[in-house]
């Protein structure tokens, strides 16, 4: 078989959840020399792009979409060293976290499992996550994109303090900055000076993709 | 009619002198200590306010402490282990947590003011999250991937749950609570969480065993699920539940459709959201939402005004008040 029917091979086996082949697959294909980029670009990531528009569109499911990601996530520890090798850099680093006070973080998750489906860098900060840390990471990792997350109108508020806080370390021209969350709307998004509003993961994609063009 | 004759005759599918008035399960504690002081107690609020039930909630880890839950993502260690006895009468006195801390036991003391009992108990989904705790935190991930990648033993893994949770709804009916509150959030945003075929394959039968227990002792279920869960509605009906909650218009679901779905024959229990509407309306704009919510659920009978869910922090216990006078000036049949 081709490379290029091995390469939809890949996509299509990840959006079935075929963990063992799918390694197998890519094992093979770095073998006969073909390129990690390609197999990340063309198999790997062309195959979460059909799952996250699936999942939109409601023919897939999250059970379903997290299998497809550990599977992904599975092959990428077998890709990793090979694009690490090559020079290959993540097309964008996105710093995410669900803002302090919330522990909800399904939703932060999956915008992190289609961001790095997409080909980006999650740094994930996890849940309850303060303004300094923000700050902390943005100084330390340099993202492209932070990421926040809010299910509560509690805490969204929180939203608004995290941006002051990146301003006041005079970050914020450094960073796109996205916003998401059950109580969160393009009007919040807008008031609280955020760059972006996504209300679903694979939204969130086609906004961190649409922030670094 | 008193709160509970209210209660049992809109679950019956009677129409009731007016709409019962309820909130949900339990309280944020800053939003309780406000209340509390506004007027004295909770009790004096829940008096004041017309509220016609009170809630005492089932404990959430079937085998023990959370500790016994951490450790492990393998569900083969939780099919080997033996939950705790669902008899024992501790299962009425344990608190579920901080904030759903009132248990079965303390609610039922309502019945000397007549007012209605509900047990609120965890559907087979939710506990599924539970197991796999980390940190206080609930695995939904884990529960969700075990799904995908171990569909027969996380279906074995319900019907042991389901077991124990039909055990302890036994209990609670026993010791005399009125309707049994079963908790399982299946939607998100808009969708499920899973697909509806998994939901027949595999939470259907487990939460039927759950429903037909409660039933063989002829005490209605009351299902709770967060989110959108339209496209199961008919699979909702055939689990033969005798209330809808919350009926999430935030998440998607349309009221007006699932009135119309289900008729008399399911009780819809809510109206006032507790994200979209409560912290964010001020006292005007609360009693407008309330007549718009009325307008559509009010209808014949079949219609309990709650919370879609706890009371959040940042509400205004003024706007609650309103809520709840409005609520009872529109509650007569």
């Amino acid at each position: 078989m081709d490379a290029t029917s091995d390469l939809k091979r890949i996509a299509a086996l990840l959006q079935e959840g075929s963990i063992t082949q799918v390694k197998q697959l890519t094992q093979e294909l770095l073998d006969r020399g073909a390129s990690p980029q390609t197999i990340l670009n063309e198999g790997l990531i062309a195959g979460m792009a059909v799952v996250g528009e699936k999942m939109r569109s409601g023919e897939m499911y999250l059970p379903e979409v997290l299998q497809s990601a550990s599977v992904m996530k599975a092959a990428m520890e077998i890709l990793q060293p090979h694009l690490l090798r090559s020079g290959v850099e993540p097309i964008g680093r996105v710093v995410l976290g669900t803002v302090k006070g919330d522990m909800h973080d399904i939703g932060k998750n999956l915008v992190g499992i289609m961001l790095r489906g997409a080909g980006f860098e999650v740094i994930d900060l996890g849940l309850n996550t303060p303004a300094e840390k923000f700050v902390e990471a943005i100084q330390t990792h340099s993202p492209a994109v932070v990421g926040m997350s809010a299910m509560l109108t509690t805490t969204m508020l929180q939203m608004k303090k995290t941006i002051e806080a990146i301003t006041a370390a005079q970050l914020r021209e450094k960073v796109k900055i996205m916003v998401g969350g059950a109580s969160v709307s393009q009007r919040f998004a807008d008031e609280i000076g955020a760059d972006a509003y996504a209300r679903d993961a694979v939204t969130a994609v086609e906004r961190a993709q649409a922030m670094l063009a | 009619m008193t709160s509970r004759e209210r209660i049992r005759a809109v679950f019956a599918g009677e129409r009731p002198d007016r709409v019962p008035l309820n909130v949900f399960a339990g309280w944020n504690p800053e939003v309780q200590t406000r209340m509390a002081n506004r007027h004295g107690s909770l009790t004096a609020f829940l008096a004041r306010y017309h509220i016609d039930a009170v809630t005492g909630v089932l404990p959430r880890f079937p085998f023990g402490s959370p500790a016994r839950h951490a450790g492990s993502l393998e569900l083969d260690h939780f099919l080997e282990l033996e939950p705790d006895d669902p008899t024992s009468p501790a299962i009425l006195t344990t608190p579920c947590d901080e904030v759903l801390s009132v248990t079965v036991q303390q609610a039922l003391a309502a019945h000397e003011q007549q007012l209605a009992v509900l047990c609120h108990a965890w559907g087979v989904f939710e506990l599924s999250q539970f197991l796999f705790e980390r940190n206080g935190l609930p695995g939904t991930e884990q529960a969700l991937l075990h799904m995908a990648l171990e569909p027969e033993k996380t279906k074995q893994m319900y019907f042991k749950l389901a077991a124990w949770t039909a055990d302890c709804v036994e209990t609670a009916i026993k010791a005399g609570v009125d309707v049994i509150e079963l908790s399982d959030d299946w939607g998100q945003q808009r969708t499920m969480l899973f697909s509806p075929d998994m939901w027949w394959e595999m939470v259907y039968p487990a939460t039927k065993i759950i429903l037909d227990r409660a039933h063989d002792f002829h005490v209605p279920v009351l299902l709770h699920s967060d989110g959108d869960v339209t496209q199961i509605l008919d699979g909702i009906l055939k689990l033969g539940v005798s209330g809808l909650h919350p009926v999430q218009e935030s998440a998607g679901m349309s009221p007006k459709h699932v009135r119309e779905f289900f008729g008399k024959s399911v009780c819809l229990m809510g109206g006032l959201d507790t994200i979209t509407a409560l912290p964010v309306m001020n006292a005007g704009q609360i009693r407008c939402e309330v007549e718009r919510v009325f307008a559509i659920l009010k209808g014949d009978g079949g219609f309990i005004f709650a919370g879609s869910h706890m009371f959040q922090n940042d509400t205004d216990p003024a706007v609650i008040e309103a809520a709840y006078d409005r609520a009872y000036e529109l509650a007569p049949y």
